[in-house]
């Protein structure tokens, strides 16, 4: 198997459609998740954002990049998908497997 | 913004339970409306708690402009000339993706809002509530956009007639629908709709092709359907929590059940409609991945995972079946969708040019051994003239349980399965054909639900169909002769590195 294969990877699927949202959620990821490799591959109509294992993104982070406040709720016209499961708070989103195997 | 977070309030708005007192469990929950599996009282399922969170005021405010953003784009192409300058097996695709999706979006919203009424806290009704709405929106706006088309490509009134005849691929998609929502009980629903068909399924159909869309350059469908799938990932949410209370109350094999059930019955239909429009339908120069490639990244790898956190496990036809058909399944469906092109209410793409065949072997090795010798006698009867030989005279077997035709031989012919028998099974008498193993297995899971149908062969012998001619099938399908399915680029795909028929004369 390739490691692609064995990595469990999470994170979001965003809407190609929705370029400045798209740009900002990658940014956020990046910031949010610093000890992490994060892998974007853009597919025009999705974009696939994912890091190993868990994938945060904040309300704090996403608010800054944009340079406005956004509530977290407004991800998700951009939130076409998602690997892994999701958990959801006021100020942030992870996503995660919890499944080693 | 809002004095309050939202978490200071959600729960007390979102999660109002009580105990019954006036009526009993039962008459509020009836099984056939909620089928609780034995986890009673009711309480056990009251801490099912949605993982994707949303206020009914944000609910409003995203969706509002998700439909000023689609509608935007809807309203700026409207006067341009990008649908005619698409590609006709593009065109395909989408006439092909309304009908079956417009109407079952609309018959989405009964199941969602079944669980709205029947989902066994409050919490899932509502979340459910939502989902209906949702699914409104999708019904809607999926009947809007073709209707906008129609003085550009007349069929694409299917988008709304479709599920009201009896063409076959209707009855396939029907069959499966009301399966799934129209005719399920709340809480199978949330596992069989949201978890397997919505987290699983739609993100291939919904995303892979906004994928092509956008290298297409069809911003329209594009851009329409990667929202709607916005909308499927919140609401597709109610999965987890239904499987994880099952799984808690020691009732994993039922819901390992459930989604071995229709995870098999979903990947029937969208090998059906997906596997053709990005394999056959989308042209070649635009194709951003086969649609193995996409199966497996959406399906085999993504919602295995998903599924798996749970404490689920591959189906018991996983190895043996599903993967296996990743190469050829789709294949011997569109060989027999193109030869039975007129019963279809879209022009099929051949899509086996050259270059097509040279792609196809690439992403599937062997193809030209197993399935381009098909083509080539196609080919060959196209070049004599004789478009007759590649016409129907008469039907396939269907399979009594995904009403798809029985594409067995091409299976044993492409060294995939044992017999190019397909399966047979006697039930009270009568005698049914599947397709596959699986197919029959999820017959003996509950005869009762699935013996009383009958497949459009079924009815063609007895006698239901009249006059019993391909003629009188095609009129019984609602398809008129303007109607009916014809190649998509008039056999172009046939002579290309050939003589054009006449020139040896000139």
């Amino acid at each position: 198997m390739t490691p692609d294969a064995t990595t469990k990877m999470v994170g979001p699927v965003i809407r190609g459609a929705d370029a400045e949202m798209a740009e900002a959620i990658i940014e956020a990821i990046e910031i949010d998740n610093p000890d992490k490799e994060i892998v974007v591959d853009d597919r025009r109509g999705y974009i696939r954002v994912s890091c190993p294992g868990e994938c945060r993104i904040t309300r704090q982070t996403l608010s800054e990049v944009l340079d406005h406040d956004v509530d977290i709720s407004e991800i998700e016209p951009a939130l076409s998908a998602f690997a892994g499961r999701i958990r959801m708070t006021d100020d942030a989103i992870v996503w995660y497997l919890e499944r080693e195997d | 913004m809002p004095a309050l977070r939202r978490s200071d309030w959600y729960d007390l708005a979102r999660d109002l339970n009580w105990n019954l007192s006036y009526v009993t469990e039962d008459e509020a929950f009836p099984e056939v409306m909620s089928n609780n599996y034995g986890i009673t009282p009711n309480e056990k399922w009251w801490g099912w708690d949605e993982p994707y969170k949303v206020s009914y005021r944000e609910y409003v405010h995203n969706q509002h402009g998700k439909d000023a953003s689609v509608y935007s784009v809807n309203s700026v192409i409207a006067r341009s000339r990008m649908f005619e300058e698409l590609d006709p097996g593009w065109k395909s695709a989408i006439v092909a993706h309304y009908g079956a999706i417009a109407v079952p979006e609309y018959l989405a919203g009964l199941g969602e809002s079944r669980m709205g009424r029947f989902g066994r806290a409050a919490a899932w009704r509502n979340m459910a509530l939502f989902g209906t709405l949702d699914e409104t929106r999708h019904g809607q706006i999926q009947t809007y956009f073709p209707y906008t088309l129609l003085d550009k490509e007349p069929r694409m009134d299917w988008a709304h007639k479709a599920l009201h005849t009896n063409e076959w691929g209707a009855i396939a998609a029907r069959h499966l629908f009301d399966d799934m929502f129209t005719a399920n009980d709340a809480v199978s629903t949330a596992i069989q709709l949201t978890f397997t068909f919505e987290t699983g399924f739609t993100n291939l159909q919904f995303l892979g092709m906004a994928a092509d869309a956008m290298e297409v350059g069809d911003l329209d469908f594009g851009a329409l359907i990667s929202s709607i799938q916005t909308d499927e990932s919140r609401h597709a949410q109610q999965g987890e929590p239904t499987v994880k209370i099952l799984v808690e109350n020691g009732y994993a094999d039922v819901a390992q059940r459930l989604v071995d059930h229709m995870f098999w019955r979903s990947w029937h239909v969208f090998a059906l409609l997906t596997g053709l429009s990005m394999d056959y339908y989308t042209p070649l120069e635009h194709r951003s991945h086969s649609f193995k490639e996409f199966m497996q990244e959406w399906i085999v790898k993504q919602f295995l995972d998903q599924f798996r956190d749970f404490g689920l496990e591959p189906s018991w036809y996983w190895e043996s079946h599903f993967l296996p058909e990743l190469d050829w399944y789709h294949h011997a469906l569109h060989l027999g969708v193109w030869f039975w092109r007129p019963t279809v209410w879209w022009n099929p793409d051949a899509g086996v040019s050259p270059a097509e065949r040279e792609w196809l072997e690439e992403k599937y090795p062997g193809w030209n051994d197993t399935f381009g010798v098909y083509w080539d006698t196609i080919g060959d009867n196209l070049r004599r003239g004789e478009e007759t030989k590649t016409l129907p005279e008469t039907f396939p077997m269907v399979c009594n349980m995904c009403q798809i035709p029985v594409v067995t031989p091409a299976g044993f012919r492409a060294g995939k399965l044992e017999s190019p028998e397909p399966q047979i099974h006697i039930h009270e008498g009568r005698q049914y054909v599947f397709c596959s193993e699986p197919c029959k297995w999820v017959f003996q899971l509950n005869p009762a639900r699935f013996a009383g149908h009958t497949s459009v062969v079924d009815r063609f012998l007895g006698g239901e169909i009249q006059p019993p001619t391909i003629p009188g099938a095609l009129e019984w399908m609602g398809l008129s002769p303007e109607e009916m399915g014809q190649d998509a680029t008039n056999y172009a795909w046939a002579f290309e590195g050939f003589e054009a028929p006449g020139a040896a004369a000139s």
